[in-house]
């Protein structure tokens, strides 16, 4: 088993609890006259997660590929549901994002799809046409939240594992051209993406003028941070200055705390999550193991480029949890499942080979 | 294996993603060193300057309490109640109008109208009282903002309104007391560097700087609250009895000049400022002037008697009337008296004998004396809004030579209270001047909390005449008081010195044909004085005289004086000694 990536694992969790309680402090006591509110409920995510986690790695992967179809058919309905019957982003009382299900669904379904076709991808019936419609349910769906940060990870994760599973480069090079005029379209038909992309223009230059409060505020908070940071629970922008200090602008609070130092550790942590979910992929016994460990690899490692580049004004939308670190009950346990899918990958490479069946 | 080329392809497939991987993440670093180093300095001078905040933290207003420690101006707190109606929930605001209402006094209407209101914060009631918002605050309901705010209390209410003054909406004191002491008194404000939320609030985290305030001095005042009522008390009875409009009683220590009461009418309450009449409001004592009429008698007697132009002795002729400067010159009742001799003139309070003196003393010796008892200027006592009065002088555009001799019993001339009194108590001082002055002791604490105790020592100002002068002047007023006439102002068994004046008003068309100012000045016992009283009745109905009205009511308080301070009849004390 990969000790090294769930040593990772472990040190991006800690890393996060210290965080989620120095950004959550505030607001807990405010709201709930607890400062610990939210670092006490992601503490039991964190048990759930963990428990999970531990009992995913023991499952021999492959068992995924049977209930696939239903995880995939179960999100696509979640997702129906909140587009037609509620305005928010999460269901039964704010305590599960089907959003975060729906990219673990993705990397497992297509995952399963894709090792499944094997050479006939070449063919475009079987190849990107399908993919383009199943990718494009999802994704619609998730941007009809609208949630356009998260339809982006998993258009980028597909994308890469149709790449991966080895995609004619003509028919992907047509893809991506499709894909970018898609999404055009798209932001086109929501004015609040419109503004927001470009106002990014001018805040790339000048954040200080930016009339976005939380992307200014954040980049107040990684400046004030400096080298070595004001030192972890001593920031100030989480007292209200900065909004989501706790979620999806944690990386700020953390640059502002811990400075230059405690965001290299952080993008190096990643780095080497990612480096270690490759590896995996790579020595992956079979194309299914291998699509699985580079999807959830690229759908954790999209998502903590994504958050980090929002915070640091680098691509425009918000909206989008660090992995491990925000609080969010339902990214930490999905993720935490996509880590226990990699592990378990990890110990098929150790066994020796399988006998092929048949 | 079958797999190799497509595992082979899929390998470097695998690295162009990981290629785009570092891309990502050297842009992120990229960023950060661009944000956290290369910028550093910028975004944390932008982060201060919308964080960091300096206020001020107001210093305590030292309390102002008489020479016994009793509180005359206190420090509270009153409250600002204000609700913000998206906090509370919309069933609960029936019940919460119901209670608010009854604690504010407030139609419930209106409360109920401001609960739904459609804005986020409505201020529902300012100058609550402690007892009332503490009550409010205890219904523990969220979204009922109590915001304290200090306020001066004066528990004597209007007993000490003009000596103390009072302390407006911003911490100001104005008249009085407050009014004098008021940069000292409100202290030396602290401030506070700190880091605020964007509403304002600081956040939960020490300080960057702090200097603590340094509270106003405590001001224990030379004033007796036991007297002040005693003076209230016998003035309002006098008012009433004489049907005087209004009237001011002073009481001074003649030996230190400090004011030991002082009490006008009409007066207001200085918790509730905003409902007096202004011109209620500066004290008559030391703001009001008038022309005292006969009681300056004292002064002139005073100067001829220092400068040898006359004694006791001296005899004059009265015919009833003197020419001076062009002005003729009458007796109270216009008669003649024949040959007097100053003394008897003091006594009977003669115009003519007045004017005898001033005019042989000559300009020049006669306004020195006055400006010797302190007239023509301020006294300089520690109490706001003092004026000089209006004395012209030789050499003034709008002085006549017949000023000369009215001057001399106290017409042509405009003086305060205070100075009349003060001047009055250089002669039962010995003839020497004291500065009146009402603060009798600063108490500062020091940082260790220590109360550290300035007394104010008594300051001569100057001598005014020679003791000489100033006992055989005394002798005249003890008699003057004994006689007949003045019989009204005695107390059995003490020897009192004093002067009474019936002075007339003076209006744009000459004086007023009949309304005077009765007044009366004295002190007691006349050989060693403890206390001098000015009484002034403004237009009594009973009687214009002096005699009549003002005389008796000064009896009434030196009476009580008598008992209040255990001074023993003189027989009994001259015996002791």
């Amino acid at each position: 088993m990969d000790w090294i990536l769930l040593g990772t694992t472990a040190s991006l969790i800690a890393l996060g609890l210290m965080m989620v309680y120095s950004s959550s402090s505030d607001l807990g006591y405010r709201e709930y006259q607890n400062p610990a509110y939210f670092f006490q409920r992601q503490l039991i995510w964190l048990a759930i997660g963990g428990t999970i986690l531990f009992v995913v790695s023991r499952i021999e992967y492959h068992h995924w590929m049977k209930v696939s179809i239903l995880i995939m058919f179960a999100t696509v309905m979640m997702l129906l549901l909140l587009v037609l019957f509620s305005k928010e982003r999460q269901l039964l009382g704010q305590s599960i994002s089907p959003v975060e299900l729906a990219k673990l669904a993705v990397v497992v379904y297509i995952g399963h799809w894709l090792a499944s076709k094997g050479d006939l991808l070449r063919k475009l019936p079987y190849g990107l046409l399908p993919f383009t419609i199943m990718v494009g349910i999802v994704a619609g769906l998730v941007l009809a939240q609208p949630d356009i940060s998260e339809a982006m990870v998993i258009v980028m994760v597909a994308v890469a594992m149709f790449f991966l599973a080895g995609a004619e480069l003509l028919q992907f090079v047509i893809g991506i051209g499709g894909g970018i005029g898609a999404f055009v379209l798209v932001i086109n038909q929501i004015p609040q993406a419109m503004s927001r992309l470009q106002g990014w223009g001018a805040d790339w230059k000048n954040p200080l003028s930016s009339s976005n409060v939380q992307l200014k505020q954040g980049l107040l908070a990684l400046g004030s941070g400096g080298l070595l940071g004001l030192g972890p629970g001593s920031g100030r922008m989480k007292y209200r200055w900065l909004p989501a200090a706790h979620t999806d602008s944690i990386f700020a609070i953390l640059g502002e705390e811990l400075g230059l130092i405690g965001g290299l550790l952080v993008i190096g942590l990643f780095a080497l999550f990612v480096y270690r979910g490759f590896r995996i992929a790579a020595k992956a016994p079979d194309p299914f193991g291998r699509l699985l460990a580079s999807g959830i690899t690229c759908w954790i490692g999209f998502q903590a480029l994504i958050n980090m580049a929002v915070v640091t004004g680098t691509m425009p939308f918000t909206g989008i949890a660090l992995p491990f670190i925000s609080v969010g009950g339902s990214s930490l346990v999905t993720c935490l499942i996509g880590v226990g899918i990699l592990l378990s990958i990890s110990r098929a490479i150790d066994l020796p080979p399988r006998a092929e069946k048949g | 294996m079958l797999a190799d080329t497509a595992t082979r392809g899929s390998d470097s497939r695998m690295t162009v993603i990981a290629f785009c991987f570092t891309f990502g993440f050297a842009v992120i670093i990229g960023q950060l060193v661009r944000y956290q180093v290369l910028e550093h300095s910028r975004l944390e001078q932008e982060a201060n300057h919308e964080r960091i905040r300096e206020r001020e933290l107001p210093a305590r207003r030292g309390y102002i309490a008489d020479i016994h420690g009793n509180p005359l101006a206190i420090n509270g707190v009153q409250w600002n109640i204000s609700v913000s109606p998206p906090l509370i929930p919309n069933s609960k605001k029936e019940p919460l109008a119901y209670r608010l209402a009854s604690l504010l006094e407030l139609p419930r209407d209106q409360v109920y109208a401001a609960l739904t209101a459609d804005r986020p914060w409505v201020l529902l009631a300012t100058h609550v009282d402690q007892q009332v918002g503490e009550a409010i605050m205890d219904l523990g309901v969220h979204g009922i903002t109590c915001e304290p705010k200090p306020v001066r209390h004066y528990p004597e209410a209007s007993l000490f309104a003009h000596l103390v003054g009072f302390v407006n909406e911003t911490g100001d004191g104005f008249y009085g007391v407050e009014g004098y002491y008021n940069p000292a008194l409100k202290g030396n404000p602290g401030t506070k560097l700190f880091e605020q939320d964007p509403a304002g609030y600081q956040i939960p985290i020490p300080s960057l700087a702090e200097s603590a305030p340094r509270p106003g001095p405590n001001l224990i005042l030379t004033v007796d609250r036991n007297i002040q009522q005693i003076v209230r008390e016998e003035l309002e009875r006098a008012l009433q009895e004489f049907g005087a409009e209004k009237g001011t009683v002073m009481v001074m220590n003649p030996k230190t000049g400090a004011i030991m009461a002082s009490y006008s009418t009409p007066t207001y309450d200085p918790n509730h400022f905003g409902e007096a009449d202004p011109p209620v409001l500066s004290d008559p004592a030391v703001s009001g002037i008038w022309e005292p009429g006969s009681i300056m008698k004292v002064v002139t007697w005073g100067g001829g008697l220092d400068s040898g132009t006359i004694s006791p002795g001296t005899t004059f002729y009265d015919d009833g009337a003197l020419e001076v400067g062009g002005r003729v010159i009458y007796n109270w009742d216009r008669k003649g008296r024949g040959l007097v001799t100053m003394e008897e003139g003091l006594i009977q309070s003669l115009n003519t004998v007045a004017a005898f003196i001033s005019t042989s003393m000559g300009t020049d010796r006669f306004y020195n004396y006055l400006r010797r008892f302190g007239f023509g200027t301020t006294t300089g006592v520690d109490l706001a809004g003092e004026v000089p009065g209006m004395m012209r002088q030789p050499g003034d555009s709008n002085w006549f030579p017949s000023d000369l001799g009215i001057n001399a019993f106290g017409q042509g001339i405009a003086v305060t209270p205070l100075q009349m009194i003060t001047a009055v108590s250089a002669v039962a001082n010995h003839g020497i001047l004291m500065r009146p002055y009402i603060v009798h002791q600063f108490v500062t604490e020091d940082e260790n909390g220590q109360e550290q105790v300035t007394q104010v020592e008594p300051m001569s100002i100057r001598r005014a005449i020679s003791r000489e002068a100033a006992d055989t002047l005394t002798e005249m007023m003890v008699t003057a008081v004994e006689r007949e006439g003045y019989s009204k102002a005695h107390v059995d068994g003490y020897r009192i010195a004093g002067k009474t004046g019936t002075a007339q008003i003076p209006t744009a068309y000459g004086y007023h044909p009949t309304d005077t100012i009765a007044s009366f000045v004295g002190f007691a016992p006349a050989d060693d004085p403890q206390f001098a009283i000015l009484v002034r009745l403004e237009r009594p109905t009973a009687s214009p005289w002096g005699t009549q009205t003002a005389a008796p009511t000064f009896r009434a308080i030196a009476e009580r004086l008598f008992v209040y301070l255990q001074i023993p009849p003189d027989d009994i004390r001259l015996a002791g000694q």
